[in-house]
């Protein structure tokens, strides 16, 4: 297969539209080819995104809903604590909860910031509960996930249903896209999870990838998600 | 509140390249048996998915 031919394949590996031999091909030229390589992940972003085609608008009582499991749910432990993110020293704790009841369970989340100490708490019932909160969700196949933004708070909760079981030893791992590269928010199990965490000013969108169960500092897999935040 | 931004399914395509996008993305096959199942060159398919992901990516439709 000649090197053009190579590149010309990006779009169909993208889709993984392509046979075992010459996905073995393509993958032995990616690492020699910045273009290809550029290229498939915006091919795959771009794919993601038709995963989402199903995306359905909240209804009115969709945030009431929420903050009402809230108040009934007993808070249950958190999975993840204390992931430091990114290079600006900020960081997060990104929690996880395991059952549909703990869709919004009030998870004390801690902000640390340069090591100067605990600053405020900020819980997933905050952001919901926030008079800014917005809400976008997206779906695909039976997983549906939903994140809440608060830009007054600068907060972010996501959560997520019916995600298939990402396999031994890994997990899903949440990425703020709109900076200069992703910024892992957390990891969240299969199941039915939620995730609160700091959101930097710039953040456009969420996508969610599968990682190893200690997370990965960049997306190493194509995102099975992709959800476009309000401004 | 509550307001959402979903992205567009591939409606912007050309009917050829979503006809070519399609079956690999939505029914998983690779771009030879779309191109057989299309009766049409294995390479234009090729062609037709990269170039109906780069009209996406240039159009992602929000809202």
């Amino acid at each position: 297969m000649t090197t053009l031919d190579l590149h010309h394949l990006a779009g169909a590996y993208a889709l993984d539209a392509v046979d075992d031999t010459e996905r073995a091909a393509f993958e032995a030229h990616l690492p020699a080819c910045t273009a290809c390589d550029d290229t498939v992940r915006e091919f795959r972003v771009t794919a993601a995104l038709l995963g989402t085609a199903h995306a359905r608008e909240p209804g009115p009582t969709f945030r009431a809903h929420l903050l009402d499991r809230l108040a009934r749910t007993p808070q249950l432990p958190a999975e993840d604590a204390r992931r430091p993110v990114g290079r600006s020293g900020w960081a997060v704790t990104a929690a996880t909860a395991g059952v549909v009841a703990a869709l919004a369970v009030a998870i004390g989340l801690a902000w640390w910031s340069g090591g100067a100490g605990p600053a405020p708490v900020i819980t997933s019932g905050d952001v919901l509960g926030a008079p800014d909160a917005s809400t976008t969700q997206a779906e695909t196949g039976a997983a549906l996930a939903t994140a809440t933004t608060s830009r007054t708070l600068g907060a972010i909760t996501i959560t997520t249903r019916h995600f298939p079981d990402p396999g031994a030893d890994r997990r899903y791992q949440v990425w703020l896209l709109g900076g200069r590269e992703p910024r892992s928010a957390g990891l969240l199990r299969g199941g039915d999870a939620v995730l609160t965490a700091s959101l930097p000013a710039g953040v456009s969108g969420v996508e969610v990838t599968t990682e190893p169960a200690a997370g990965s500092p960049r997306p190493s897999t194509p995102p099975v998600l992709i959800l476009s935040l309000t401004s | 509140m509550d307001q959402v931004r979903v992205r567009k399914a591939p409606g912007g395509l050309a009917p050829l390249q979503r006809e070519s996008v399609e079956p690999a993305y939505y029914h998983g096959l690779t771009y030879r048996e779309a191109a057989e199942k299309l009766a049409v060159a294995e390479g234009m398919v090729k062609t037709r998915i990269r170039d109906g992901l780069v009209r996406l990516r240039a159009a992602p439709g929000t809202h």
